[in-house]
């Protein structure tokens, strides 16, 4: 029951707490909802907010770059011809990261140079890793494909292969049975030379002499007694026909008409070439009878060669039809040949194939499969990254403290009626506040000035303390010192002057913790030192491009990254020293002293 | 001189009137005091007096309408202390002696003197948040003298003081006077009022009821005096009114043991003795006997009405 009082006591006071209890409600909804309209759509939508710049200096065809620009197409990517317009590009914040593509060849490792904004660090940085990203998804890609070329190559031909040797063995035992045939066929060919068709005709055209020669036999018999009387016949028929030409002779004399003598000369004549020709015709006769002789005598000869030959012609129509098989053997051993041949053909074409692609694939460097990319980070201003943390720091701080600190004292000097003193004293009230400005200031100024000890300091430590080997950060730039002075200040004083104006609106100091911090948090994520710019809606950025904190860390980042001037820097400047005149000016007329 | 003058001044928050046609005027070296019920407006017309608050009508004239200077020549002790409480008494002297326009030569011997005469040298290096109460309300005293002003403004300087405290603050008044300071207090404490203030001016719902020094204001409106007497065993009813034709009186009033005489002041002394004797012959035992004097508190319930209310 004691702890329920207490509680409930506890719970009474925040409720008391007016001002309090309002932004212990309101603050989730103001950040939340500040937050939420700020960044919805850290999506697809937002993408095109990821600004980077590309700078081809491939001179080869590389599908990277087109896969970069295409497959992308909903970041908002844009080309530039050279580093120089690339550089100028990210300089006034066309794009907010930048890619250099370099590399020696298509089968070479790409070498990618990245360029980032030091002065925008978060959205750069983090557009960079995209990009970064995106190359090394389409490079690996690129190298993946080649593998998986090399991989499929590689299993075609190992299934091939099985094959290649199958036949590789199948013509093995082909080429042995083939020698086993043509070992056959040696034996065989030296016993016979010739064709069976030959030995064939030979043995017809023998077969029709035999018979022809039977035929002659008969009728040479019969006409032998016939034959032998023929030359005397022949001598006594041409006994008679030069009685005739004799006879004619005489005629000549008688007869007195020339034509009659021609005609007469031409019988003559002729009957004379008869006479010639029948004592040719006597002298074959003569031969045809010896012949006639011959072949009764050597009829018995012959007849017993004729069987012999018959003999000899059945041996050689056997040779001859072993000279066709042995024909077949080669035929066949021909055509195994030539499968054999074109087996061989299709593995030397399987092999010549793959070593054509084997040489194609040694043009890809290994490396390139390995680490197709590789990767050089540079930034665009020649500071150390960690400089815009020097100035977020200094941001950060000076609002908490100058913030904070002014309006909890402002307060304080309220509740504890020191106001009212104040108030009746004859110190002018521009005076209580000059002195109340510049004395924050001061501690505003000590703590600038521990940050940027820290910032520019590099003091060796004598051992290291966790990998930590120097006391601070050694920090360069080339601001000048008075006008970073100058930015402090009126950075400070923007924000003195703010925590002034809070601590007039309310009543206690809690109410002016938290009403400070209402403003710091908001403002912290919405200037671009916690969340990234570019994912805010346009509008919003609208909105935090003049929030005191953005332009007090846009400032200090262009005086100690970006190496400008405060009359470069006019506008933040300027916004900065109009908020602080702004509020401190309600704040003077609003408060009595 | 007339320190002080206010005429007709009345003030609004809102609809709310808050003052309404006040008028009074303060003499040099007078200790003025602002009496009045909770809320009547005594801090409301202080403030107008100093210049933090704007009447509505009417109005305000300090040093009969010498400007020079104005805040250097007045103070407000204001009811809560208003210092540095993380800082030492004597740093805090120091700064309101210079914000107060002191020159530093100046600032020293003053803040000196200041610690001394409200005995705060003991804890010159104390912070001011770690002194006791009383000690507190000294510095607080101190921090609005720094610049020696000529019209002091207490607001119920001792509330919350011990009695030994409460003298020495009233002592300290008194100096103040001595030094010529012309001084206005608001309080509650009646018996301050009748010891330190040579004015009085009495308020209720913003409106001027009288002003006059204590001495006439209790005379003319502090009433009666009373007479108790404590009698063992009580009076008898019947003697009650006896003594009530003996004093010719009507009210004659008996609770327990105790008996209520009131007497117009001018014939206090015989209508005492008379029943004294009385009682005496009666045979009752008078154990004590009281006599009430009317004082600046009587005056206060009588004027705002107050009192009528309590006695009913
Ligand atoms: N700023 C203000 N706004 C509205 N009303 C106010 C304001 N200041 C005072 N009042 C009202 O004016 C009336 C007079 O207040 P004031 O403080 O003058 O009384 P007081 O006589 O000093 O009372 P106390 O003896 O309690 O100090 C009160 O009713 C109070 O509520
Ligand atoms: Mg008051």
């Amino acid at each position: 029951m004691k702890l329920f009082d207490i509680i409930w006591k506890e719970i009474s006071l925040i409720k008391a707490q007016k001002i309090a209890i309002a932004l212990i409600f309101l603050y989730p909804f103001i950040v939340v909802g500040l937050l939420g309209s700020a960044f919805t759509g850290v999506d697809i939508s937002r993408m095109n907010q990821i600004k980077i710049g590309f700078v081809n200096n491939l001179n080869f065809e590389s599908e990277i770059v087109d896969s970069l620009v295409t497959s992308y197409s909903n970041l908002s990517i844009t080309q530039y011809d050279n580093e120089d317009l690339l550089r100028a590009g990210l300089y006034n914040k066309q794009v907010i990261s930048g890619v250099i593509l370099r590399g020696d060849a298509p089968n070479k490792q790409l070498k990618v140079d990245l360029l980032y904004d030091n002065s925008n660090l978060l959205s750069s940085r983090f557009f960079m890793e995209i990009a970064k990203a995106l190359i090394q998804k389409t490079t690996s890609d690129y190298a993946q494909k080649n593998l998986g070329r090399i991989w499929t190559t590689i299993k075609a031909f190992g299934s091939n292969i099985d094959e290649e040797i199958r036949n590789v063995e199948d013509f093995k035992s082909q080429l042995s049975s083939a020698e086993l045939a043509l070992d056959d066929l040696e034996l065989k060919l030296n016993a016979v030379e010739y064709k069976e068709g030959d030995v064939n005709s030979v043995r017809a055209s023998f077969n029709k002499f035999k018979s022809e020669y039977e035929s002659l036999k008969g009728p040479l018999a019969q006409n032998k007694e016939t034959l032998k009387k023929l030359p005397g016949q022949i001598d006594e028929a041409s006994v008679l026909i030069s009685s005739i030409v004799k006879n004619l002779e005489y005629f000549d004399s008688v007869l007195l008409q020339d034509s009659d003598k021609n005609l007469l000369n031409e019988q003559i004549s002729h009957l004379n070439s008869i006479n010639s020709k029948m004592s040719k015709w006597k002298s074959m006769s003569l031969q045809l009878i010896t012949i006639t002789e011959k072949i009764s005598d050597e009829t018995s000869e012959i007849n017993k060669s004729f069987s012999k030959v018959d003999a000899i012609f059945e041996k050689a129509t056997l040779g001859a039809r072993s000279i066709e098989e042995v024909k077949e053997l080669i035929a066949s051993a021909r055509e195994s040949k030539i499968t054999i041949e074109s087996k061989l053909d299709s593995s030397s074409a399987l092999l010549s194939k793959f070593s054509k692609e084997l040489v194609e694939f040694s043009k890809i460097d290994p490396k390139v499969l390995a680490q197709p990319v590789i990767f050089y980070e540079g930034k665009i201003y020649n500071v150390d990254p960690f400089g815009i943390l020097v100035s977020n720091a200094l941001v950060v701080v000076l609002i908490l403290t100058c913030m904070l600190l002014t309006s909890i004292i402002f307060i304080m000097e309220k509740t504890e009626n020191v106001t009212l003193r104040l108030e009746l004293s004859p110190t002018s009230k521009f005076i209580l506040f000059l002195g109340k400005i510049i004395g924050q200031l001061v501690i505003a100024l000590i703590e600038a000035g521990i940050i940027f000890v820290v910032a520019f300091a590099k003091i060796p430590l004598p051992f290291s303390i966790l990998g930590v080997t120097h006391l601070g950060f050694g920090l360069v730039t080339s601001a000048n010192l008075f006008e970073l002075f100058l930015a402090v200040v009126l950075v400070s004083l923007t924000f003195i002057c703010l925590g002034l104006f809070i601590a007039s609106l309310v009543k206690n100091q809690s109410t002016a913790i938290l009403t400070s911090l209402l403003v710091i948090v908001p403002m912290l994520f919405l200037s671009g030192i916690v969340l990234p710019l570019e994912f805010m809606e346009p509008t919003m950025q609208l909105v935090s491009s003049i929030l005191p904190m953005t332009l007090a860390n846009n400032l200090l980042i262009g005086l100690i990254i970006k190496g400008l001037t405060i009359s470069q820097l006019w506008f933040e400047a300027g916004l900065l020293l109009f908020y602080s005149l702004l509020s401190f000016g309600v704040v003077f007329f609003k408060t009595k002293l | 001189m007339k320190v002080v003058s206010v005429k007709n001044v009345s003030k609004f928050y809102g609809q709310k009137q808050v003052l309404d046609n006040v008028s009074f005027d303060i003499e040099e070296k007078e200790i003025f005091g602002l009496l009045g019920s909770n809320g009547a407006g005594k801090s409301t017309i202080t403030s107008i007096i100093l210049g933090l608050e704007k009447q509505s009508s009417g109005n305000v004239v300090l040093f009969e309408g010498q400007k020079k200077n104005l805040k250097k020549r007045i103070a407000l002790v204001p009811q809560s202390t208003a210092f540095y409480k993380d800082f030492s008494v004597e740093k805090n002297l120091r700064f309101f002696a210079s914000v107060c326009g002191l020159k530093s030569k100046q600032i020293k011997p003053r803040v000196k003197f200041l610690m001394s005469w409200l005995s705060l040298e003991p804890f010159k290096d104390v912070k001011a948040g770690h002194l006791s109460g009383g000690y507190q309300r000294l510095l607080n005293i101190a921090c609005s003298l720094v610049h020696d002003p000529e019209l002091i403004f207490f607001d119920e300087p001792t509330v919350g003081l011990d009695p030994k405290m409460r003298q020495m603050f009233w002592l300290k008044i008194q100096d103040l006077k001595a030094a010529g300071k012309t001084i206005i207090i608001t309080t509650h404490y009646m018996d301050e009022a009748e010891k330190l203030c040579t004015k009085l001016a009495l308020m209720k719902n913003g409106k001027m009821l009288v002003i006059g020094k204590p001495r006439e204001l209790i005379s003319q409106y502090g009433g009666i005096k009373v007479m108790i007497f404590n009698i063992t065993g009580g009076v008898k009813k019947e003697d009650i009114q006896k003594i009530r034709t003996v004093l010719n009186q009507f009210t004659v009033i008996s609770r327990d043991e105790l008996l209520f005489i009131p007497f117009e002041q001018e014939h206090t002394f015989e209508k005492v003795i008379a029943v004294t004797e009385w009682l005496m012959k009666k045979g009752y035992n008078i154990s004590s006997s009281i006599t009430k004097e009317p004082n600046l508190e009587d005056v206060f319930l009588n004027i705002t009405g107050e009192g009528m209310k309590q006695q009913e």
